[in-house]
């Protein structure tokens, strides 16, 4: 009964509040609606047919390219990677530099950015290498492999299975 | 299977057979993404009503830094909401490709609000990043587009809760690598593992949350400077302080450098002109105030002037106490409004100095606006008319 309560509140209240979203939009001229409302829709769209589908393009050769020792530090190097280059693609051609002013926009994003992706390689790099080095050990201790890591490589990320 | 071993035809959702794809991961990375949204909204909401303030809104005046961690916590957790955006959208992305597209009324009216919870979602992360970036590849004005849209998502959020309140329930219950139930309910269960497990995925969503913050946050915090390196500037400016319009761009130069400048105080008791030699001849007073701007740079400086309550009481304060600043800059930026709270406060000055040198041009020679806790866009620089009101 409370669920029902909550729910029908939150509901109706967000109703109401994509209600005053929308009028306060529409007080806007056409031009700016329509821009809004491209803006609005076809990131949404393209994230679904485009960004996810790269994802998993780079999951795919990242899984079934690599050793299963190296797969994780890869996969998590990706994502920073990936995630940094999102945030800096307004700052590495940097079109929003006002000439006359010096301060804005004055730091060297493509050597900052191409610097953060070294620090997270060699990172990656390190840790894969003590994975490698410790998943050897107990192999010799015991030949059969660790039951938890068969030796086929069965596990790769089903997320790139499309 | 591989890629190729497979007719083309659109992706289903038991194509996704990932333990990663569960409601337990969903509900986890949705829990922060709608806490960073309802942060992102509340302070957008303070930092609007602060520009645009009705009869009942007071924004206090102190700590004078309120407004500089207002904007820097907006800024902030819209950032780092991107990471965890992206990460939620992948683990529920099976969804996408539901097929039949549409199975009922109810299904459609579930997929229409997810739509739009999504779009606005990415509209507001999107926008606000050019933003800070001063990129403006779109015809809307940014900051009443912006407003509007918040009010879509953080709507858009609060019907997604109430729709999917007894999942995330049941979702949160229990551990989040254990009973691997998928996104889509009646698939079978998502259980194929990669090299991450889902404590795994949410370990990293916080962490890339993390790098992005890091790699973003200088030009708020100064100790971050270094390793920010996609901060919008690097905190070098004209005495030491960054600027957002140069004198240049407002196109106030000829105005405030001539021999004939005079600010004029405008009130029920008449005009009173000073120039700027008089305004140096009244008492001064210096203060550290930050400079914040709405994109979220902010900045602690020394200013060094008179108090606007003294300039204004050269001519009977108005009516309302209050007083409108107008600059030599004509335009959007060219006045602001000063409430009576702010206009009597000791720490509201007229600048003349900046770190003990006279106003660079660039910071609003020779007389600038600056109040404790307000947005920079409203520190209204290149002084010419105060009237009280």
């Amino acid at each position: 009964m409370t669920d029902r309560v909550i729910r029908s509140a939150l509901g109706l209240i967000g109703v109401v509040c994509v209600g005053v979203g929308a009028k306060f939009l529409l007080e806007r001229s056409h031009q700016e609606v329509i821009s809004a409302a491209i803006w609005f829709t076809f990131p949404a769209i393209l994230s679904d047919l485009v960004l996810l589908p790269i994802a998993a393009v780079v999951g795919h050769v990242l899984t079934k390219g690599l050793a299963a020792w190296a797969r994780l530090p890869a996969q998590v190097a990706a994502v920073l990677i990936g995630t940094l280059l999102l945030i800096a693609v307004p700052y590495l051609g940097r079109p929003g530099l006002h000439e006359d002013n010096p301060t804005l926009l004055n730091r060297n994003y493509v050597a900052g950015y191409l610097m953060y992706v070294a620090i997270i390689v060699v990172l990656a790099a390190v840790w894969a290498l003590i994975r490698l080095t410790r998943r050897d050990r107990p192999r010799r201790a015991h030949p059969a492999g660790r039951p938890d890591r068969p030796a086929s490589p069965a596990g790769g990320t089903p997320q790139t299975d499309r | 299977m591989s890629l190729t071993e497979r007719k083309l035809r659109p992706p289903r959702p038991e194509d996704y057979p990932s333990r990663l794809h569960s409601e337990r991961l969903a509900a986890r990375v949705g829990l922060w993404l709608g806490a960073a949204f309802a942060i992102c909204f509340v302070t957008g909401l303070f930092s609007h009503l602060i520009q645009h303030p009705p009869e009942w809104f007071g924004w206090p005046t102190r700590p004078v830094w309120l407004y500089r961690i207002n904007q820097g916590v907006h800024i902030t957790t819209g950032i780092a909401s991107i990471p965890l955006l992206l990460v939620k959208l992948w683990t529920v992305s099976p969804r996408f490709w539901q097929w039949p597209p549409i199975t009922s009324i109810l299904n459609a009216l579930e997929r229409l609000s997810i739509f739009v919870l999504v779009g606005a979602a990415f509209f507001q992360l999107i926008s606000g990043l050019l933003n800070v970036a001063e990129w403006y590849p779109w015809t809307f004005f940014f900051p009443p587009v912006h407003f509007a849209i918040a009010w879509v998502a953080i709507g858009a959020l609060a019907v997604h809760i109430a729709v999917k309140l007894p999942v995330i329930r049941r979702a949160l219950k229990g551990s989040a690598d254990a009973d691997p139930r998928p996104v889509l309910d009646g698939e079978p269960p998502a259980t194929h593992s990669g090299p991450l497990s889902r404590r795994g995925v949410l370990a990293l969503a916080l962490a890339a949350a993390g790098v992005a913050v890091v790699a973003t946050v200088g030009d708020k915090i100064p100790a971050f400077r270094t390793v920010s390196v996609l901060a919008q500037r690097n905190g070098s400016g004209p005495q030491g302080l960054p600027v957002n319009r140069t004198a240049g761009a407002a196109g106030v130069t000829a105005a405030v450098t001539s021999a004939a400048y005079a600010l004029v105080i405008h009130g029920p008791g008449g005009d009173h002109r000073l120039s700027l030699a008089q305004l140096q001849a009244m008492p001064q007073i210096t203060a550290t105030l930050p400079i914040a701007c709405v994109e979220g740079w902010s900045q602690s400086a020394s200013w060094t002037g008179v108090r606007l309550k003294d300039l204004l009481a050269l001519v009977d304060p108005g009516a309302t106490g209050g007083a409108r600043m107008i600059s030599a800059e004509v335009g959007l930026y060219g006045e602001s409004m000063v409430t009576p709270k702010v206009a009597t406060d000791d720490l509201t000055l007229v600048a003349l100095q900046l770190e003990g040198e006279p106003l660079d041009l660039d910071h609003g020679y020779p007389a600038r606006l600056i109040a404790p806790s307000r947005p920079g866009a409203l520190q209204t620089k290149w002084l010419t008319r105060i009237e009280a009101l």
